[in-house]
């Protein structure tokens, strides 16, 4: 068991306290063991004067519950565990599954209800019957609280940012799938080891060759452009693929070649 | 801004990436020749659960792996005198056991991050001391998004 009671020291204790009743989180251990102070043992948290601390042990000694189980199929709660010293764990009220538990306060986001468009009001250019709240810095189109996405210091349509130009906007922060070609360059090499064994290589490297090349040279342009990317594939690995990849692919484009040259000319002279 | 971190989580068949960016935790699942990318926003994360189990299937696939190695090979050696073959065996069979070690050493770690309304689960094998600083660096990350109350999209690798 990880011991975790004062080790964020950057959250100071005043912090702690909620602005206002809504922004209230769900108070728990792990608030109980941050407020604490430095000298544990003689810490009673139902003597407290905190208010978050109070609304820790509130949440210990809560029968309501904790957040669900996260094991698939199973419809418990994970209920606080008594509070020891260092530890903040939590029991799953069915299957009994025991975890460390982190608590956190997700920061609030106002929502903006979309009103109805009066006779007079600017409309929505994609929801006719709403009005219009917002000008999209993309499209230049009136927009509606629904339509509206805060970006940095501008405002844009949902609509926009689906375009291609949108997502030059945004890159590819909402992307869900980063192409990996680097993949694609080293699976012609492990074809490389492999075909030898049904004695069919001398054939195919005319095939992959090129196309672990092209792959290679679209690594180079997305490592280029895109961060995520860069993250997952170092310049040095991919400098080191297209090095393994040359001398590999290169030995059997030669010799593929050169089998090719040889079967024509011995047909050429058997024709002959 | 500071630089991502990275991690990975291993499975068996799967490997799961982890890049922790200033406001946001992006998850790779592999896939041939593209990544599936998840995006949880560190402002809207309100508890992570963590908890570790043993690598039972693993041990045991690599148990069997191993007996029919051993087997291999002393057929190998004592029938046929192949002792190419039966070295081949040994070597990979010491790689397995060399591998069993590994993976009891390393328990199975699984994380569930609560954000708005979703659980995203991960699982993968991971050393302690990498977990925990793992653990620590994304307390810390959620904990300054958090306080500064930014909703923002900030960092190119969001």
């Amino acid at each position: 068991m990880r011991l975790y009671f004062m080790t964020d020291e950057n959250v100071p204790a005043a912090d702690l306290t909620p602005a206002t009743p809504e922004a209230a989180p769900q108070a728990s251990p792990t608030d109980l063991i941050s407020a604490s102070p430095t000298s544990p043992t003689d810490f009673d948290p139902s003597q407290s004067d905190q208010p978050a601390v109070q609304s820790a042990v509130a949440a210990v000694q809560s029968p309501a519950g904790g957040p669900p189980c996260p094991v698939a199929g199973c419809k418990g709660i994970m209920r606080s565990l008594p509070v020891t010293i260092g530890t903040a764990q939590s029991r799953c009220t069915l299957c009994g599954l025991e975890t460390d538990e982190f608590v956190f306060r997700p920061v609030l986001h106002e929502t903006v209800r979309a009103e109805l468009a009066l006779a007079e009001d600017a409309v929505c250019a994609f929801h006719p019957d709403k009005k219009a709240v917002n000008t999209c810095a993309g499209t230049g189109n009136f927009i509606c609280a629904l339509c509206s996405v805060p970006l940095r210091d501008s405002t844009y349509s949902v609509q926009f940012l689906e375009s291609s130009a949108g997502k030059a906007v945004i890159g590819g922060n909402f992307d869900r799938y980063l192409n990996r070609p680097d993949r694609a360059v080293i699976a012609p090499l492990l074809l490389y080891l492999v075909l030898p064994l049904a004695g069919i290589i001398w054939f195919t490297a005319v095939i992959w060759f090129p196309y672990g090349l092209f792959q290679w040279f679209a690594a180079r342009r997305q490592w280029k452009v895109d961060a995520l990317f860069r993250t997952q594939c170092s310049s040095l690995r991919l400098w080191t693929i297209l090095v393994v990849f040359l001398l590999a692919g290169g030995a059997s484009l030669f010799s593929s070649v050169g089998m090719i040259w040889y079967m024509v000319i011995t047909g050429i002279r058997g024709s002959a | 801004m500071s630089d991502p971190l990275k991690f990975s989580f291993s499975n068996m068949f799967t490997r799961t990436r982890i890049v922790l960016g200033d406001d946001v935790l992006t998850t790779l699942q592999g896939e041939y020749g593209r990544d599936r990318v998840r995006r949880v926003y560190y402002d809207q994360i309100a508890f992570v659960l963590t908890w570790k189990t043993d690598r039972v299937l693993a041990l045991l696939v690599m148990f069997i792996m191993l007996m029919g190695l051993a087997l291999a090979a002393i057929v190998s050696f004592a029938s046929y005198h192949n002792w190419i073959i039966g070295s081949i065996m040994t070597i990979i069979g010491i790689l397995d056991l060399w591998g069993m070690v590994q993976a009891g050493r390393k328990k199975m770690r699984h994380l569930a991050i609560y954000r708005t309304g979703n659980i995203l689960r991960i699982s993968g094998a991971m050393d302690d001391r990498k977990f925990n600083f793992f653990l620590d660096s994304l307390q810390q990350r959620i904990r300054a998004v958090q306080q500064a109350g930014t909703a923002e999209i900030q960092s190119p690798v969001a």
